[in-house]
């Protein structure tokens, strides 16, 4: 678009050429950026609109979804910190359910068996307020129920006492449902101690607050049992006592009766005397009197019996479970009295009423015989009445009387008795039915004593077989609470193994580290020690080698000294030698000299290549002093003057002429003094001469030879042995110079300190 | 004068040698060189030019009739010789030799 209205300016600014075009373009360029700006404008508005409207909506979104939310969040970068600023941080809503459940899915469980906690603690206050007499609770066969559900809850609760484990949510669930059940138990037996029990504080109590308890709740059973028993044994003893003495009285009596009887058919059989008859009253009168006796214990037997069984109830109404077989005993003590009295009461009455039969029939038959007495009185009213002595005192008359009589009673009797028989049936019948009306009545009687008798006994039976059960149970949970014991010890034995053998590790651990640092110590220490010793013995061993070395390079020092010394005398010598030169001959051969240097060279390498670097000649031929070299040169200065011009392309004769001209006509200084650079000016021979001369004057015999070697061609060739001599002697003075500066030095350093 | 130790024993010949060159040495002078060179000259030149003369009188007494241009031939060319015997030797050390050329 903006090419297009360049474009649109260009053409403008051709059609307008030459006007200003320039401006033009900058009018369509404002035009144009105008346009541009204006359409860029709407662009970008319309886009910033759309943007933020899409932001917004994403974040109303969010705020009303939460996960969508969190896609944003999971997906769009630094959307989080977007929708933090605009809608606070998230919610945790949608975030951890899970957890949030399992949290609260633990307080209720912990709730709960903390209320099963509260629960058994009612329970046992409710025990402790039954134990206490004021109060009795429970009809009997709920207490079996009761008791069982205590045991359990006594279990559980010493159980959950004794483990104080936190609660794990797997187990506690179970746990907790357990623990529900039983709390719906006994909130069903015990609705009435459920208010006083959530008004309580919810808490577990103390294994030793809990230990406590159950020792006071043993110590306290323990004393009910302790006086129930005695109070049982009391009344048993009593009611026993009273028992015994009224079976006694009641076999007493049943012996009178039995005696009665006995006497009362011997005499019925025999003939009336009155000591039998005195026999009889006093039997008699003994058997009302063990009757009486026998009623009297009987009574208080009953009297003893009913306080042993109110005692008994009492005891049964205290609900202590120890109690029980005491209860049981002693209530199988009572059934036992009751039935050995009811026994023995109707063994009596069955003497009695035998005794009743015999005493009608004796009443009968004195009747009878009184009768007949009369009878016989009437007959023979001399004659006593103890006729069967009488048998030989009586006359035919008597006899003939009491033969009539007694045919007249045999007829009587024969009449009555056929009168007898005729009304026998009904006679029997009415015997019958009287004896059937009393066999009911003592059947009956029989029946019911029986019946309580066997009720009774069954009653006991169950009992027993209930403080069987029970037992067995108790045996049995005893068992299971032994095993869990055993399992507990064992898992405590097991945990203290694992205890035992972690801190056995951690103590043998702790002791090696121990043990490792003390014997590292040690070993530092020992090492220390050792390493000082073989220091110190180091030191003085070094210090000892020192000191020998000292001593021996005292000794090699002097030796060096010595030698030094001598090097510096035999350079000396050396030296001296050349000064022996004349002015013309050369100085003696320096052989011998340098074979003294050399062998009081020693082992110096140096001297010893300084005395090998002595040139051969100056060693065979000896060399020249520098005043011979010096005179030398001056006689060859004019020579080299002489023959200046001559080289190789300029050698011939006239060359020659011409260069002997030159130095015929040439001047110049005899000496002057040699510059520091030579520049190509000062290689002429002329100059180079004078400079040698110069430094030959003044001693410079180097600079002279150097000066010298810049000549060249025929002067080259006639100072060329001047120039090796001069080589020679300045080699040869370097090197004594050389030697004996080493000399010095070696002697300097040999003699100032080793 | 021999030099001591057992390096330096020498044998004869190379006795002979050392004593030459130590003659060498003592007394090689490179000055007198041309001093000699000039002896040599001048005496070659005397001698040249003596002999020539003489040649010239000879022959100009003998075969040319008493003149006088074989003298001055003969003592020219006599000249003449010693002066090129003169110039070659002195030029001698610039020149190589032709043996010394082949080697």
């Amino acid at each position: 678009m903006l090419r297009v209205c360049l474009r649109g300016a260009n053409a403008t600014a051709r059609r307008n050429c030459g006007r200003t075009p320039l401006t033009n373009l900058q009018h369509c360029r404002h035009y144009t950026a105008g346009e541009t700006s204006g359409g860029a404008a709407k662009v970008v508005a319309a886009g910033l609109v759309t943007v933020g409207g899409g932001i917004g909506g994403a974040i109303l979104y969010a705020k009303w979804d939460h996960k969508f939310r969190a896609a944003v969040e999971k997906n769009v970068p630094y959307s989080d910190w977007l929708l933090g600023l605009a809608l606070g941080p998230a919610s945790q809503d949608g975030g951890f359910p899970v957890k949030t459940q399992m949290e609260i899915a633990q307080p209720p469980s912990m709730m709960e068996k903390q209320m099963k906690t509260s629960k058994a603690k009612p329970e046992k206050k409710v025990k402790e307020a039954a134990e206490s007499p004021a109060k009795e609770t429970g009809p009997v066969p709920a207490q079996p129920a009761q008791s069982l559900e205590e045991a359990s809850a006594e279990a559980t609760h010493i159980i959950s006492a004794i483990s104080e484990v936190p609660s794990v949510p797997a187990p506690c669930d179970t746990e907790a449902a357990a623990v529900k059940e039983e709390c719906k138990e006994t909130a069903a037996v015990q609705p009435d101690t459920e208010s006083p029990a959530a008004a309580e504080p919810i808490k577990e109590r103390p294994v030793e607050e809990v230990a406590a308890r159950l020792a006071q709740q043993d110590q306290e059973e323990q004393d009910i049992v302790a006086s129930i028993s005695a109070s049982l044994e009391e009344s048993l003893a009593s009611s026993a006592k009273a028992t015994l003495q009224a079976i006694g009285a009641q076999e007493a009596a049943l012996q009178a009766i039995t005696r009665h009887t006995h006497k009362l058919k011997e005499a019925m059989e025999a003939e009336e005397k009155s000591a039998q008859w005195k026999d009889l009253e006093a039997a008699l009168a003994d058997r009302t009197g063990a009757v009486d006796d026998a009623g009297a214990a009987l009574l208080k037997a009953n009297e003893a019996l009913d306080s042993l069984k109110s005692v008994i109830d009492k005891s049964k109404g205290l609900k202590a479970s120890a109690v029980r077989p005491l209860v049981l005993a002693a209530e199988e003590n009572l059934h036992n009295m009751v039935v050995d009295l009811d026994k023995v009461v109707t063994k009596v009455q069955s003497a009695e009423s035998e005794a009743k039969i015999v005493s009608q029939y004796s009443e009968l038959v004195n009747e009878a015989k009184q009768q007949f007495q009369r009878e016989v009185s009437s007959l023979t009213p001399e004659i006593q009445a103890n006729w069967k002595g009488l048998t030989g005192k009586l006359s035919v008359d008597d006899l003939n009387a009491l033969i009539a009589h007694a045919h007249r009673r045999i007829d009587q009797l024969n009449r009555e008795l056929a009168e007898q028989r005729v009304r026998e049936q009904i006679h029997i019948d009415a015997a019958l039915e009287q004896q059937k009306l009393e066999d009911q009545k003592a059947l009956e009687k029989a029946v019911n004593t029986s019946l309580q008798h066997f009720k009774e006994e069954a009653r006991l039976e169950q009992e027993r077989k209930l403080s069987e059960l029970r037992e067995v149970m108790e045996a049995e949970m005893r068992t299971q609470l032994r095993r869990q014991a055993a399992a507990h010890t064992d898992h405590v034995q097991d945990v203290l193994k694992v205890q035992d053998q972690e801190l056995r590790a951690e103590a043998e651990q702790v002791l090696s580290s121990k043990m490792l640092e003390q014997e590292t110590c040690y070993r530092q220490l020992s090492q220390e020690q050792l390493d000082n010793f073989t220091l110190d013995m180091n030191t003085a061993y070094a210090r000892l080698k020192g000191m020998e070395e000292a001593i021996d390079s005292h000794v090699v020092a002097e030796e060096q000294a010595r030698k030094a010394h001598q090097l510096w005398l035999s350079v000396e010598a050396l030296s001296y030698t050349l000064k022996t030169a004349d002015a013309d001959s050369p100085t003696v051969p320096l052989e011998s000299a340098a074979q003294v240097v050399r062998d009081s060279c020693g082992d110096s390498d140096f001297a010893l290549a300084l005395a090998s670097a002595l040139p051969e000649q100056s060693l065979q031929r000896g060399v020249y002093s520098e005043a011979s070299l010096r005179a030398r040169f001056n006689s060859l200065r004019s020579l080299v003057r002489r023959v200046a011009l001559i080289d190789e392309s300029h050698n011939s004769l006239y060359q020659y002429f011409l260069s002997y001209l030159q130095a015929v006509l040439l001047f110049e200084a005899k000496q002057e003094a040699p510059p520091a650079h030579l520049s190509s000016e000062d290689l002429d021979p002329f100059k180079l001469l004078s400079y040698a001369s110069y430094c030959l004057e003044h001693g410079d015999l180097e600079l002279a030879a150097k000066l010298v070697n810049q000549l060249r061609g025929e002067a080259r060739r006639v100072v060329e042995d001047w120039l090796t001599e001069a080589r020679l002697t300045l080699e040869t003075r370097q090197v004594i110079s050389l030697l004996s500066a080493y000399a010095n030095a070696v002697g300097l350093g040999t003699t100032q300190a080793p | 004068m021999l030099c001591s130790g057992e390096k330096h024993v020498k044998t004869a010949p190379e006795l002979h040698l050392t004593l030459l060159a130590r003659h060498k040495l003592m007394f090689s002078m490179s000055e007198k060189e041309l001093g000699k060179k000039w002896d040599r000259c001048l005496a070659d030149g005397a001698i040249k030019l003596g002999t020539g003369l003489g040649l010239g009188i000879v022959f100009s007494v003998l075969f040319f009739k008493r003149h006088t241009w074989p003298i001055s031939f003969g003592s020219g060319a006599g000249l003449g010789m010693a002066y090129a015997n003169c110039q070659n030797d002195l030029r001698s050390h610039y020149l190589l030799h032709r043996s010394q050329k082949e080697q």
